[in-house]
């Protein structure tokens, strides 16, 4: 099931928040993860990243620094700020208060009606 | 190795440079992106040409993402930074008006020259401060951007 694309908006930060949490990252291969992790439900735009990556370093969330890859090639990688970690914690608590919410829904009531 | 003969004949290195430039926010970070992306999709069989059509297609419409990032990258001033800017020329002020008081009663010659000298200096100063380390390093790299330009 694909997820819809106002809800891959409003997720994108707290996930580029979570893998930069594991260790720095560069666009690339944050794209790659979130397309492994989520077995494909959530197809990100490769180019949506971008804006998002430099929104979050202005807000001064992240930091970028450049490096090399393996092939020698000049590579803009991103690292987690103090500032970061904890909008990440903020983030997470919003996410788990509207799971929560959902989820003291479900069970309690009379059965959802399919189309 | 796929390809070989191909590869050389797309030259897929300026083909990618091309096509980043037009992204001038952001073009090696572009650049790089795409290798990354040719090379998956050329390990999985395509050709170099093809490959590189399909990893600009993925990144999506080319104008929109551009608009995209120069209004991610564009300098505004966050509400903290505006304050924080306010708060430093009002102090820088009211210091220099002290100064220049204190120090016309003393018969300082052509003070307010100085004071006014001080104090248009101190302004890109102030600006850069309120604006953070980020930003300060980015506006850095632009101007040496910019002087690499004007002395080439």
């Amino acid at each position: 099931m694909a997820l819809p694309k106002d809800l891959v908006a409003a997720s994108a930060t707290p996930l580029v928040l979570s893998i930069l949490a594991q260790g720095d990252s560069y666009g690339y291969a944050i794209i790659q993860q979130v397309k492994t992790l989520s077995d494909g439900q959530l197809e990100w735009a490769d180019g949506m990243l971008y804006p998002i990556l430099h929104r979050l370093e202005k807000r001064q969330l992240i930091e970028a620094y450049w490096g090399r890859s393996q092939a020698g090639r000049r590579r803009k990688y991103y690292r987690l700020l103090d500032a970061g970690g904890s909008e990440l914690v903020d983030l997470r608590q919003q996410w788990e208060s509207m799971n929560r919410l959902l989820k003291s829904f479900s069970g309690s009531n009379r059965p959802l009606k399919t189309a | 190795m796929p390809n070989q003969n191909t590869t050389q004949a797309f030259n897929l290195e300026a083909e990618v440079k091309r096509w980043s430039e037009r992204f001038s926010a952001n073009p090696e970070e572009m650049a790089d992106h795409l290798h990354c992306q040719v090379d998956g999709l050329m390990a999985d069989g395509l050709d170099p040409a093809t490959a590189f059509i399909r990893a600009t297609e993925m990144l999506g419409e080319p104008a929109a993402l551009r608009a995209e990032l120069e209004k991610a990258t564009a300098a505004r001033f966050s509400k903290a930074q505006l304050i924080r800017f306010c708060a430093a020329y009002l102090s820088l002020t009211l210091l220099l008006a002290t100064v220049g008081i204190v120090m016309s009663f003393s018969g300082t010659p052509y003070v307010e020259y100085m004071l006014a000298g001080v104090y248009l200096l101190s302004m890109p100063m102030l600006y850069l401060t309120a604006r953070g380390r980020a930003a300060m390093q980015a506006e850095c790299r632009m101007v040496k951007k910019l002087y690499r330009k004007l002395t080439s």
